[in-house]
């Protein structure tokens, strides 16, 4: 097993670096604004822009320019944004407020996805099965721009309610205040998530209450809730793992949108801004930054397989 | 306070004028009108206080009772800051930075009557090139954490943000200051400019909250950088820690504020604070001001505000012209429109009647000549515009054809992909409009950064352009001269570069004795562009619509000028 995580984390380093390659020349070739030009201003002088190019390293071959990069990177000393902030300043503010978004947003994704997901498999073809499975197409097919939408503008309609979005409130600044920011976007996310999950958890379920297995325990006397929970949930939750280790990368991408429409001051939200700013420093480090998380997640969700199923080894 | 940029600020939105009219570059400048050109003194013992807000619709009295002294105002920011050194920022700052600063007058280019008297108490006009402006004792810097002292602001302070802006490259009116100051000079208390030659935009110019707000001198003197925090002697200061670049900051009342409310003697600003909290999202914006999390919202058109304030009769609308518009900019130096035939053909093109009618509604917006309505008397009326751009696409064809021996004419337009002030819903209206009149448009639309790119650097054929707030003619009618808006090259090349007596009627029409001179200038430059075939056409104006909650009281809309008022009272 250690053989094959080092194993895999070298492949990542590997797929990492090839990434950060990508990334940074796609930036560059891409059509579009100079950024030089874009963090210059309107009143900018040519003498003025000509410095700035020279400071952003522009001018540089992009041998050099990505050379720095990297050195940056290792050395943990990123640079400026095009606020003039540092990077560092940005990434420490706003990586707390994306974390946080996430865990609840895969809590809310387990939270509602399996049990659902068991119970519509119990319940195969009952009422309670079809209601699972519409509101699971319908969480697939709407999108989560669209019902983050809804989620502010409803409540504010019909109760005058609305979660604080003025300002990024801390958990341990005020619990209540933060988690009335945070769920209703976490719930956006999450639903999406577990509509997937549901329809996953529900078809591994099902195939796996056929097996011999199940039936030798039934004939052994358990309980239906021993049968579910003990041998047939576990064994069924492997594909699960795997879609709920994608989705939670597929929501960091969601994060970007969701951020901005609840106002989070999030890495998502900084991410779009420096997208839209041409703002190559900070779009590679964030790029490359969702790549480490990628690779860790699936990381994990390698080594979760061989702890859910003890058959799976990988050496 | 709030956002007022979108150039460098890239925004999915629609931006009205108020999001943007401190911030502008170009734009703001101000009307010059008597007081401006016409020499004479003026004075005023402290900050004139006008009258009760103007044009407010809705459900509410916009200003009733005596003011109240308290509360904290909640605005919004649509940007982040970038930076908040007065001399340096374009952006969403130029909405604080007068809370913070001073200006030496401001006069309102919504009403121009009204002139704000602050660092200055009075000045006079000896001639058409020089200003003596009379300082005001006792505006005195707030206290602040930069080692600045709590001293009054002098003649001295002035004279240093000028010397400025010529030893630093990015400071926003380095341009001003180069091309039009001969001299700037403070001497006891009094503080003199002297123009080089008659400047009809001179007060306008310096009375900006773009760029025309003055630090102390130290700042210069020291080499304190003022990027992220603030030493002024405006109504507010900044709250300790409570800047983020990123868009948020609470102001504080300045307790050494100089200002007194002239009516109840109640001493300025009225409310205790600014909370200032960034929010990009529409509907984010929205539902945070329908929850009162933050207290006006820019409505998207005037439907959104009208059914607001239907729903909710405790909101009303604060409605002023927008001073910006699309605009059509060809590219005279490049075929076909180097022909002038060409350009007037796009100048018949254009039914701009339709464009009010189906993108905002009759009566919501009005037609733009080559100098856009908001800016009054010097812009063409309707009856007057027909006779320079009347609406036939007869004529169109005919020139055409008279050019170029075809029926139709191939050409490339490009534009930006973008629904900032109703861009997107312009494109199909003027793409239909063009066809009828005999172009055969091949589309080049390109995001917003590429676009921007290339529309910065002269690299278009032709473009349906997004614009920033003018709020005099100077800027419109720049855009035809050589060297462009910028007055270096940048984002277009006029006729003035064809024509040397277009360039000319520009210059004149800056350099105007008086306001009737000045009007019968600009109008006159407006004609010569006209007959020689203008390059750049605004398309037209529209109202903006900002809603406010009822117990936001003495909304001021008095254009640019309106930021460095804190007469704005909360009665909750």
């Amino acid at each position: 097993m250690q053989q094959y995580i080092t194993r895999r984390i070298l492949q990542s380093v590997v797929m990492l670096v090839a990434l950060s390659i990508l990334v940074f020349l796609l930036l560059r070739v891409a059509p579009g604004a100079d950024p030089a030009r874009i963090r210059c201003g309107l009143t900018c002088t040519d003498e003025r822009y000509h410095a700035l190019r020279q400071e952003m390293g522009l001018d540089d071959s992009y041998l050099t320019q990505y050379g720095h990069w990297t050195k940056q990177l290792v050395t943990g000393s990123l640079g400026h944004d095009w606020n003039g902030g540092t990077v560092q300043h940005e990434m420490r503010r706003r990586l707390p407020v994306t974390v946080e978004l996430l865990l609840i947003t895969i809590f809310t994704t387990l939270a509602i996805g399996v049990p659902f997901g068991i119970l519509s498999a119990i319940f195969r073809n009952s009422p309670l099965d079809f209601v699972v499975r519409f509101g699971a197409i319908i969480g697939l097919a709407v999108p989560s721009f669209w019902l983050a939408t809804l989620m502010l503008l409803v409540p504010q309609q019909m109760w005058g309610y609305a979660p604080p979005i003025t300002k990024t409130i801390g958990f341990f600044d005020s619990p209540w205040n933060n988690l009335r920011q945070f769920v209703p976007p976490a719930i956006i996310l999450g639903a999406v998530a577990a509509a997937s999950v549901m329809r996953l958890t529900r078809s591994a379920m099902l195939e796996v209450m056929w097996k011999d297995y199940i039936r030798t325990a039934r004939a052994k006397g358990l309980s239906d809730r021993s049968v579910i929970l003990r041998h047939a949930l576990k064994n069924s939750l492997i594909p699960v793992v795997t879609v709920t280790g994608l989705q939670i990368a597929g929501e960091l991408g969601g994060a970007v949108i969701i951020e901005n429409i609840f106002n989070l001051q999030g890495v998502g939200k900084y991410f779009l801004d420096a997208l839209v700013f041409k703002d190559y420093q900070v779009v590679q480090t964030l790029t490359l930054y969702v790549g480490v998380v990628v690779v860790v997640l699936n990381l994990a969700v390698d080594v979760t397989y061989a702890w859910l199923d003890p058959r799976i080894r990988y050496s | 306070m709030d956002d007022r940029s979108y150039w460098f600020r890239i925004e999915r939105d629609r931006i009205s004028r108020r999001r943007m009219l401190a911030a502008m570059g170009l734009g703001a400048s101000g009307l010059a009108l008597a007081a401006a050109c016409g020499g004479g003194s003026s004075d005023s013992s402290a900050g004139k206080t006008p009258g009760a807000a103007t044009q407010a619709t809705g459900g509410a009295t916009v200003a009733a009772g005596p003011p109240k002294l308290g509360g904290r105002f909640k605005a919004v920011n649509q940007g982040a800051w970038g930076t908040i050194d007065p001399q340096v920022s374009v952006g969403n700052a130029t909405g604080i930075l007068p809370k913070l600063y001073n200006v030496l007058i401001s006069r309102s280019n919504a009403d121009p009557s009204f002139i704000f008297y602050d660092l200055a108490q009075s000045f006079e006009q000896v001639d058409e090139q020089t200003y003596i402006f009379k300082i005001r004792p006792g505006v005195k810097i707030a206290p602040n954490s930069l080692g600045i002292p709590e001293r009054d602001m002098d003649a001295l302070d002035v004279q240093r943000s000028i010397e400025r802006a010529h030893a630093e490259n990015d400071v926003i009116e380095r341009v001003f200051t180069e091309v039009w100051v001969d001299v700037a000079e403070a001497k006891g208390d009094t503080f003199t400019f002297k123009t080089k030659g008659a400047y009809a935009y001179f007060l306008s110019r310096i009375g900006r909250a773009l760029g025309g707000t003055i630090p102390p001198r130290e700042a210069f003197e020291q080499k304190i950088g003022l990027r992220d925090q603030a030493a002024g002697a405006g109504p507010f200061m900044i709250k300790p820690g409570s800047y983020q670049e990123s868009g948020s900051v609470v102001l504080e009342r300045n307790p050494n504020y100089y200002r007194t409310d002239e009516k109840s003697g109640l001493k300025l600003p009225f409310v205790d604070a600014i909370d200032t909290s960034l929010i990009t999202d529409r509907q984010a914006r929205r539902t945070a001001f329908l929850s009162k999390q933050t207290y006006y919202y820019d409505a998207a058109d005037s439907t959104e505000a009208k059914e607001l304030v239907n729903q909710n009769k405790s909101l009303y609308i604060s409605r002023a012209p927008s001073f910006t518009f699309i605009s059509f900019s060809m590219n005279p130096t490049r075929d076909p429109w180097k022909d002038d035939r060409i350009r007037k053909a796009a100048l018949h093109a254009l039914d701009r009647k339709q464009f009010v009618d189906l993108i905002v509604g009759e009566g919501e917006g009005k037609p733009d000549g080559l100098v856009h309505w908001p800016t009054g008397p010097y812009a063409f009326n309707e009856t007057e515009l027909d006779e320079f751009q009347k609406y036939d696409p007869k004529q169109s064809r005919d020139l055409i054809k008279a050019a170029t021996g075809n029926d139709t004419i191939k050409v490339k337009i490009t534009y930006p992909v973008s629904d900032i002030e109703f861009h997107d819903k312009h494109v199909p209206i003027f793409l239909k409009q063009m066809k009828e009149a005999g172009f055969d448009v091949q589309e080049d639309p390109k995001d917003f950064t590429a676009w921007l790119g290339d529309y910065t650097d002269v690299k278009y054929d032709a473009s349906l352009s997004l614009n920033q707030i003018y709020e005099t003619p100077e800027i419109a009618l720049d855009w035809q001269s050589a060297k462009g808006p910028a007055g270096d090259g940048h984002f277009a090349t006029g006729i003035g570069s064809i024509y040397p007596e277009v360039e000319a009627a520009i210059l004149d029409s800056k350099r105007a004795k008086d306001q009737q001179d000045h009007i019968a200038k600009v109008r006159a430059a407006q004609k010569v562009v006209y007959d020689k075939g203008p390059a750049f056409l605004p398309i037209f104006s529209w109202y903006a619509d900002r809603l406010y909650w009822d117990f936001v009281k003495n909304v001021q809309e008095l254009a640019d000028t309106a930021t460095f008022l804190s007469d704005t009272w909360l009665d909750l």
